[in-house]
């Protein structure tokens, strides 16, 4: 399922706590973001509503945590989307 | 797990070896210094071994110091989550009380640092207090000791 199915499907049920899988650069979650306002904004729905935290499952993406952990909006930002980074050990 | 050849099968598991150390230490403090650095929560990941709560709590204790909590993969491990991830009771009574008596010793006797009972209190320790006693008090433990100023 893609990240436009999703949005458009759950609309302004779409859980907060949603999590990017597999992050590995701070481009990932850049692109989500940029995707995600740009989903807001064609369904009506509040600009950051939908955060997502980057998940951190694999090497290459602890080698890039520090950058991954600046490439979102400060705590506090209407459009934070990365409100937390984690290691779900799964892969 | 899979992409640093770690020799477990059950996610969240220690490595057969690791009785007393802690395979993932590096890797969780690392993504904890990454984040608060940012201002942003850490989250550990889950422990698959949904029905050892026993494992899921001695895991969750590792992770306790450092991240934020734990994601609950069951809602067996919600609640062991819970009281793994609150101060004991001792800590957080002894947080309320270098918060009451920093307060004291700065304000009505004017000193910088003071002593509560054998140990030295500053500011870096009313800094940490706050921290164990916001956990605390989010986790609704109430105070069993109150601060005397001496006489």
């Amino acid at each position: 399922m893609t990240v436009i199915e999703v949005v458009e499907g759950a609309g302004a049920d779409l859980d907060l706590a949603s999590f990017c899988p597999k992050v590995q650069r701070a481009a990932d979650v850049q692109w989500l973001d940029r995707l995600l306002t740009q989903l807001e904004q064609a369904t009506g729905l509040a600009v950051g509503a939908s955060a997502s935290r980057p998940r951190i499952e694999d090497a290459r993406g602890m080698t890039a945590i520090d950058e991954i952990a600046a490439s979102s909006p400060p705590a506090g930002d209407a459009r934070l989307r990365s409100p937390a980074t984690s290691w779900p050990r799964s892969t | 797990m899979a992409s640093l050849n770690m020799k477990t099968l059950v996610v969240g598991e220690q490595p057969p070896g690791y009785t007393e150390g802690d395979a993932y230490h590096y890797i969780l403090m690392r993504i904890l210094i990454a984040a608060r650095a940012q201002d942003l929560q850490a989250i550990d990941g889950p422990y698959f071994n949904v029905r050892d709560v026993e494992a899921f709590t001695g895991g969750a204790a590792l992770s306790r110091p450092r991240l934020r909590r734990q994601v609950g993969a069951a809602s067996s491990q919600i609640e062991a989550a819970n009281v793994v991830y609150a101060p004991a009771q001792d800590d957080y009574d002894h947080a309320e009380l270098i918060l009451d008596a920093y307060e004291y010793y700065t304000t009505v006797e004017k000193r910088g640092a003071a002593t509560l009972g054998d140990e030295m209190i500053d500011e870096a320790s009313r800094k940490m207090a706050l921290v164990i006693a916001a956990k605390g008090r989010a986790a609704g433990l109430t105070r069993t000791k109150a601060f005397e100023p001496p006489a």
